[in-house]
Formats: C-alpha cells, sequence, structure tokens
C-alpha cells in the first residue's frame, strides 16, 4: 500500500534512545537526527507515524468506504470521516435550537 | 486562513496564563485553544466560532540536559466557560491582535480563545488523543503537516463538545516543557 506522505517529523537526540511514537510502538533512534513521515487519520484527525520500509499491515489501513488512509486504532471502527463528526457537532446547535422552536 | 503562532514561553501575565512550571508526572496543559461564544476577541462582539488547524508543533524542554522520560500529546478537549475565563478577560492572549500573527497585515486577532500553561486542567475525554510521542528530556521534536492534513478542531462551543485542542506534557523528571504552535483559523 502506497501512503503520500501527509506530514514530517524530526526527532533531535544527543544520544541514541528509545522513543515512543503514538502509543503504538516504540523505536530505537540514533544520536542525530531521526525522520519520520507521517499520516492522517480521515476518521478520527489523529497523526500516526510512519517508518521507513515499515510493513503496510503496520502503518494502519485503508477505509474501503471513503478510500482514505486510517490509523491503526481506527481499524476495527465504522467508516466516520472526522469532516462528518465536525459538520455534526457543528450543527447540532441549530438542528436543536429548530426542535425547540418547534416542538409544542 | 490567517496564520498564528503561540509558545508557552512568553505573555505570562494575568488574563493570558501562567508562567512555565516544571512538569509532574501529571499531565499539565501547556498551550490550550478552543471555541467560546464569549468574545474572546473584541473586534468579533458576540463571540465567535471559527475552525482551527494546528499544523506545526515544536518541542523541547529547557531544562538542565538529564535523563528523564517526556510525554507530550495533543488532546481533543471540552472547554469548560472556566477554563477560558482567563483568556477571555482583558489582556487575555487572544485579544492581543498584533502579537500572534505571522503576518502583521492580518489585522484581527485570533477567534479562538488562547490559554497557556493552564493552572486548571482543562476536560478531556479519553480516547480523543490525535498526536502522542515520547522522549527523552534531551531531545527536540518538531512535527509539521503537509496542507490538508492537519489537525482540525470544529467550530462548536462546549454544549457539543470537542470545541478545542490542548497541547500538554508530563514526565518522570522535573523539565519545564516548552511548546510552540503554528495554526491557521
Amino acid at each position: 500500500m502506497w501512503i503520500k506522505p501527509q506530514g514530517y517529523s524530526e526527532i533531535i537526540s544527543p544520544e541514541q534512545d528509545i522513543v515512543n511514537l503514538d502509543h503504538i510502538r516504540r523505536e530505537l533512534i540514533s544520536p542525530g537526527t531521526a525522520k519520520f513521515d507521517t499520516c492522517t487519520c480521515f476518521h478520527c484527525n489523529s497523526i500516526f507515524h510512519v517508518s521507513a520500509r515499515m510493513r503496510p499491515e503496520d502503518i494502519g489501513g485503508l477505509c474501503k468506504t471513503c478510500m482514505r488512509p486510517i490509523c491503526p486504532k481506527c481499524l476495527d471502527k465504522p467508516c466516520t470521516p472526522w469532516e462528518k463528526q465536525m459538520e455534526q457537532l457543528e450543527n447540532k446547535i441549530e438542528r436543536d435550537r429548530a426542535v425547540r422552536a418547534y416542538s409544542v | 486562513m490567517p496564520n498564528f503562532t503561540v509558545v508557552n514561553t512568553t505573555f505570562a501575565v494575568a488574563g493570558a496564563g501562567n508562567a512555565q512550571g516544571a512538569l509532574t508526572g501529571t499531565y499539565k496543559s501547556l498551550i490550550t485553544v478552543g471555541n467560546s461564544t464569549t468574545p474572546t476577541n473584541p473586534n468579533f462582539t458576540g463571540g465567535g466560532l471559527r475552525r482551527g488547524r494546528l499544523y506545526d508543533i515544536l518541542i523541547g524542554t529547557n531544562a538542565t540536559p538529564a535523563d528523564a522520560y517526556v510525554e507530550w500529546d495533543v488532546e481533543r478537549i471540552t472547554s469548560g466557560t472556566s477554563t477560558f475565563a482567563v483568556a477571555i478577560t482583558a489582556g487575555g492572549l487572544s485579544s492581543v491582535s498584533s502579537a500572534l500573527e505571522l503576518d502583521v497585515a492580518d489585522p484581527y486577532g485570533a477567534v479562538n480563545g488562547i490559554l497557556i500553561n493552564s493552572s486548571v486542567e482543562t476536560t478531556f475525554s479519553s480516547g480523543n488523543e490525535v498526536f502522542y510521542v515520547g522522549v527523552n528530556q534531551r531531545a527536540s521534536y518538531r512535527w509539521v503537516a503537509a496542507p490538508g492534513s492537519e489537525i482540525v478542531w470544529p467550530a462548536n462551543t462546549s454544549a457539543t463538545g470537542n470545541n478545542g485542542l490542548s497541547g500538554r506534557a508530563r514526565s518522570g523528571g522535573t523539565p519545564t516543557a516548552t511548546m510552540m504552535w503554528i495554526f491557521s483559523e
């Protein structure tokens, strides 16, 4: 699976160290600059890091409903794009006002 | 959409937030942004709701180098009005319209309320973490989003939830955390 990078991150460390990425995995980095591509989950809008030569099954997945990359945490959840969730949150106030206005 | 930059090292004045403090084992909110119907910017009377897009995060510590583990995250928050009561009073960070824009030609300042180094932790729900990295205290970290891949928060009030973001940090040591955001709205 080919994912076009949706972000870029750098860790600048003076010594070899283990970093925790996204609560999902730990990686050993060398002294200097460690670089990672990042991807933005289309469902929850969270950022997850992608290392070089990473197995596709560890990166996350491709939602077959919206055909967008999603993070590993959203793999077993239904397709609910974050854009749609925001519209529902933003419209809820207006919808509640309309219900109250038209209710008997 | 105008772009803004916020650092938790400055504006330690009444109404904008607090001075930097040492981290503890409990998450501390360093930068908090969110929408509120209470006017946060005098140029937008009656309050304004606007989506924000966080696309650049720079983090590090300004403590004496030591080997301690620091966890950094960005959480979606449901801000109570009390959380932003500090920011929206006179002298609040978001009303300092000339100090936050990357382009000084943008005249109006940020619509969203902004609070740095909050002394009152914001309300958030578990599972709403959108960014996390755990690194050594000696390390610094930067993330930049490609256009269209930013962390976005909606233009709604706390009544419907998830109306803002909070950048936080905690550590087993006691370094002083520094966080810089660049966002647009």
